[in-house]
């Protein structure tokens, strides 16, 4: 799997090898240089495009809401009021909506209503760089039991917002299309006010993982070479590294794999676009798969991960949910290392493995 | 046009009907995974889409669509 610090790596190291022949002071280059992986102006399109057919973009947001669902299940344990809160890459503002169910609480004895946390928001800010996609769902009724506000930017890698604004920032399924993550992490620890949370979900390291393999052996064996038809992802354990560098608090990362099944890897990829989610690698290979290739990728997917009498073939979306605090306030802080006088043991009870 | 099907539709409805070269095809290939090259298991290639061609053109005519059909599906075939 190939995570975003590999990039980062290549990239200083022509930056070395361009100033290698001239002797100079060893100096910083101007700026930060990054490489870009993602074509902005293509995902920026691919998502225009995927919101203007309302219904196949509705139809397909079967991920997205669920997501949604779970990221704001984690903001349930926050017993507070949130005045301001930013939707950071919201897409058809999905989080608003799970933000409006009422009774999100499972752990709540039965037969009591819980109000949707909607109450305790006094305004959302959904921003997203696609208009289609950010106003396809204006006139549902959902819009009506929240204050929602909503930002087009041209580019999400830069926020408009000053310093210490919100509440809280959410984020779902949009912030793996992020070319320099780490800078967005700390612009968001930034816009963040003292002791506040970011709570974000993305596709992460295995997802799509079938797909991935499938396309390559059939590129391989139809035509000789491998081009990169999947993304390459955030790994689950550079996830801490990062939010720790951009100078987040308590940190809360765990990974959740949602298995949907397709009828056929046509099924899935037609579902891929019409989520707004397809390849948008800088150098990709120009123009549609090849039939050949589809063809193929199709039968090597289903010898390789379809179960005997499944009625699908599988796929599966690894999510990483992470939850990082701006520092401040009276911030609970870690204890020194060492400084524990209590056994874990003799407080959870338990004791050794039984010996056979 | 609303009820238009799109190509990779067909693809895949024809694709269905061709299971047992599929399998063939994806074991060939998988049989060796590790050290896969161009055209390893072209021949099961070939039955597969051979197949698909057949059962695409078959829905066509049943269908009774006319028009672009066979000059396409010849041109996939020879790869053009």
């Amino acid at each position: 799997m190939i995570s975003l610090h590999t990039f980062r790596a290549t990239s200083s190291r022509r930056c070395f090898a361009a100033t290698f022949g001239v002797r100079t002071y060893a100096s910083q280059t101007p700026g930060n240089p990054m490489l870009e992986i993602f074509n902005r102006k293509t995902k920026h399109l691919q998502k225009d495009r995927a919101a203007r057919k309302v219904e196949e973009s509705r139809k397909t947001d079967y991920l997205k809401d669920e997501v949604a669902l779970r990221l704001c299940e984690r903001l349930l344990d926050i017993k507070r009021d949130f005045p301001n809160v930013l939707d950071l890459g919201a897409n058809s503002c999905n989080i608003a909506r799970a933000l409006t169910t009422p009774n999100l609480d499972i752990a709540a004895p039965e037969g009591t209503p819980t109000p949707p946390l909607a109450e305790r928001i006094s305004k959302l800010t959904c921003v997203d760089t696609s208009h289609a996609l950010l106003h396809r769902d204006e006139e549902l009724p959902f819009n009506k039991d929240i204050n929602i506000h909503r930002d087009v930017i041209s580019d999400l890698e830069t926020l408009p917002y000053q310093p210490n604004t919100f509440d809280a920032v959410l984020s779902s399924l949009s912030i793996h299309w992020v070319n320099d993550l780490p800078a967005l992490l700390e612009q968001v620890n930034t816009i963040l006010k003292p002791d506040s949370p970011f709570i974000a979900a993305m596709f992460g390291g295995d997802t799509l993982f079938e797909l991935r393999g499938s396309l390559q052996l059939a590129d391989l064996e139809r035509r000789g070479g491998v081009s990169p038809h999947v993304s390459p992802l955030v790994d689950v354990r550079d996830v801490g590294n990062l939010l720790n560098r951009a100078g987040f608090k308590m940190l809360t990362v765990d990974v959740e794999d949602i298995v949907v099944e397709f009828p056929d890897t046509f099924a899935l990829m037609q579902d891929l676009q019409a989520m707004g989610e397809s390849n948008a690698i800088m150098h990709r290979e120009a123009g549609p798969l090849s039939r050949d290739v589809l063809l193929a990728n199709e039968a090597i997917y289903r010898t390789m991960h379809m179960e005997d009498d499944a009625p699908g073939i599988p796929a599966t979306f690894r999510m990483i949910y992470m939850i990082g605090w701006k520092e401040g306030g009276n911030q609970p802080q870690p204890l020194q290392r060492g400084s524990g006088e209590l056994n874990l043991k003799d407080l959870l009870g338990g004791g050794d493995f039984q010996k056979p | 046009m609303p009820n238009r099907t799109r190509p990779v539709e067909k693809i895949a409805k024809a694709t269905a009907k061709c299971s047992v070269e599929a399998a063939a095809y994806g074991k060939c290939v998988l049989a060796d995974y590790n050290a896969v090259h161009k055209d390893m298991c072209v021949k099961e290639f070939m039955r597969l889409k051979d197949c698909v061609l057949v059962s695409e053109a078959q829905r066509r005519s049943h269908i009774g669509e006319r028009g672009a059909g066979p000059p396409m599906v010849i041109a996939w075939r020879y790869g053009i």
